[in-house]
């Protein structure tokens, strides 16, 4: 019986094999592109918690994504160039430590999210589309005219931050850290969209009227929704740069955004496990068609389009469809 | 201290028109209270303003001892406030269970409780069950709220309502739309409930009205004109000739 569960779980684990053979077999690549995949599904992760539980259409997370990719590389650039990052209170010259910049880039992702929540929570709707996208313009545009770190052109690091004495440099090694904060993010939101605050976001998505009328107020909730989200996106940019060991502006572009949501639609709009599922499939057809032509976002044009119009549910909707009808 | 809710002299106009004249009443307890009026005569806005949906110009709104008059919503509900709305207003997207066990989050405050599984039915499962079996709904819980009757609407409304434990509840047209047997059925359920929380009902359906309020009163152009029992009412010239429309 393929229950979304079992879906779920059986993603999971053909994502850690196809990794264990592909070291075996010694095809870096793919373990690079499989980090690739966890690392923007955990980013759609944290976007799906809004938008697909709270149907708040933010078109603006690569802010939060950009964010966590920005702190992270200036924490990691300035320890490697022992270069003073501040003075003041306390002398400090960043770190490539990967629990401090996770943290870091956490506390940051936050106070963006609380901040951007704060203000664009406030509007419903098309501008909170808009507003939203805003944002993280607005940042996108602060990057390209930051010569300090890049401007337009970004800047590399040149190694990945350590963990525990792990060479995170070996592929497979960084695919077992992404890995387990995929594990991680993937625990946290199960478990909220399942607690008595996730009927409550949930709630928010269909009839503000009948939240309130219930005593609870849906502005906290959505907002502290929000800046989960952000934090969680903001994860995804850290690990994403890590990855790369590159940081540009483009982390913060509104196609990354669009991207986003993306990979929760065809992967299935409000399912936990959707975001992996159109991550995967996003990345895997981006290589297949790529490699034949250059304009293979045409045929992706196609999916999105058949997806809306005949699989709302996107893939795990459509595999739970196909079975019923069986 | 029986008159959980006091009515001191509210006033509100909107422009030249006033919505609410000096209107004076309360609600006891054990009662069903039921405030009758025809079309226009300012019952909505009375029932705003209770609610704090909207602010009165003058005058004091009172529950058990507690002046609430400058209170927001939200406020008023944790202080005890439930109500249904006239147009009946549940998440269809939700079973009934998840309905009800919004009404409860709301009550409890726990809707910052991050861990709490709801699928493991132990989250307030009890107090859940009793409601359920009050309304008559408990064989139907994981029914989506979009496949219930009309009917069976209704009684998840006054299910959400008494979710919220509350001091009295406001019932707006509960019996609109409803077929005979179905209001029969409310009937009863509002002759139970009313022991537990009173009752203030706004309702068009003056057979219900007469068979089962304890009071009544009838609000015309803003103004409360006669309050009494049934038969007061019935009786009551005034009434008659503004409402009733028989002199």
């Amino acid at each position: 019986m393929m229950s979304e569960k079992n879906i779920s779980y059986i993603s999971l684990v053909s994502i850690f094999l196809i990794a264990i053979f592909s070291e075996y077999f010694n095809e870096p690549y793919l373990i690079t592109l499989l980090s690739r995949i966890i690392i923007f599904s955990i980013a759609a992760i944290g976007l799906n918690l809004v938008l697909g539980f709270g149907n708040l259409i933010s078109f603006g997370h690569a802010a939060f994504f950009g964010l966590g990719g920005y702190v992270s590389g200036i924490l990691a650039i300035h320890a490697f160039n022992s270069e003073l990052l501040i003075s003041w209170p306390f002398l400090f010259n960043g770190s490539n430590n990967s629990i401090i910049i996770w943290l870091f880039t956490i506390l940051f992702c936050s106070l963006l999210a609380l901040l951007v929540g704060a203000l664009s929570l406030r509007t419903s709707g098309v501008y909170f589309i808009m507003i939203t996208l805003a944002f993280a313009q607005m940042l996108y545009y602060f990057a390209i005219s930051w010569p300090s770190y890049g401007g337009e052109d970004g800047f590399s690091i040149y190694v990945r931050s350590t963990l525990f004495g792990i060479n995170t440099m070996k592929g497979l090694n960084f695919f077992f850290i992404c890995f387990f904060w995929l594990l991680i993010i993937l625990f946290i939101t199960s478990k909220v969209v399942n607690s008595p605050f996730g009927l409550a976001l949930r709630a928010t998505r269909f009839n503000l009227t009948r939240v309130r009328s219930v005593g609870i107020n849906p502005f906290r909730i959505q907002l502290i929704a929000f800046v989960l989200s952000g934090a969680i996106t903001g994860i995804a940019g850290s690990l994403y740069v890590d990855l790369n060991r590159f940081v540009s502006p483009s982390l913060l572009s509104w196609q990354m955004s669009g991207e986003f949501i993306v990979f929760i639609l065809i992967g299935g709009l409000g399912r936990i496990y959707g975001p992996l599922i159109g991550a995967a499939f996003f990345v895997a057809f981006e290589q297949f068609f790529g490699s034949y032509t250059e304009h293979w976002q045409i045929f992706l044009g196609i999916i999105i389009i058949s997806t809306v119009l005949f699989a709302k549910g996107g893939i795990i909707g459509f595999m739970l469809k196909y079975q019923k009808n069986e | 201290m029986n008159k959980i809710l006091k009515i001191v002299n509210l006033k509100k106009n909107f422009g030249a028109i006033t919505a609410s004249n000096d209107i004076n009443f309360c609600l006891e307890k054990g009662e069903i209270h039921a405030l009758i009026g025809p079309n226009g005569a300012g019952k909505s806005t009375l029932i705003k303003q209770i609610m704090g949906e909207i602010k009165q110009d003058s005058g004091e709104i009172i529950l058990s001892g507690i002046n609430i008059s400058n209170l927001k919503t939200e406020d008023r509900i944790h202080l005890g406030f439930a109500r249904s709305f006239q147009i009946t207003d549940v998440i269809s997207d939700f079973t009934i269970f998840q309905n009800v066990l919004l009404a409860k989050i709301g009550k409890e405050k726990t809707f910052y409780n991050f861990y709490s599984s709801i699928d493991s039915s132990e989250f307030a499962l009890e107090q859940i069950k009793s409601i359920l079996l009050k309304i008559d709904l408990w064989d139907k819980k994981e029914t989506p709220a979009s496949l219930l009757s009309h009917g069976e609407r209704r009684q998840l409304e006054i299910g959400i309502a008494l979710a919220l434990d509350p001091k009295l509840i406001l019932l707006d047209e509960p019996m609109a739309g409803l077929s005979l047997d179905k209001i029969e059925k409310m009937k009863v359920i509002f002759n139970q409930i009313k022991n537990d929380v009173p009752i203030l009902l706004i309702e068009h359906n003056m057979d219900v009205v007469f068979s089962i309020a304890n009071r009544i009163s009838v609000l015309v152009n803003g103004k409360i004109i006669a309050s009494g029992s049934s038969s007061e009412i019935k009786s009551n010239l005034d009434v008659r000739k503004a409402y009733l429309g028989t002199a």
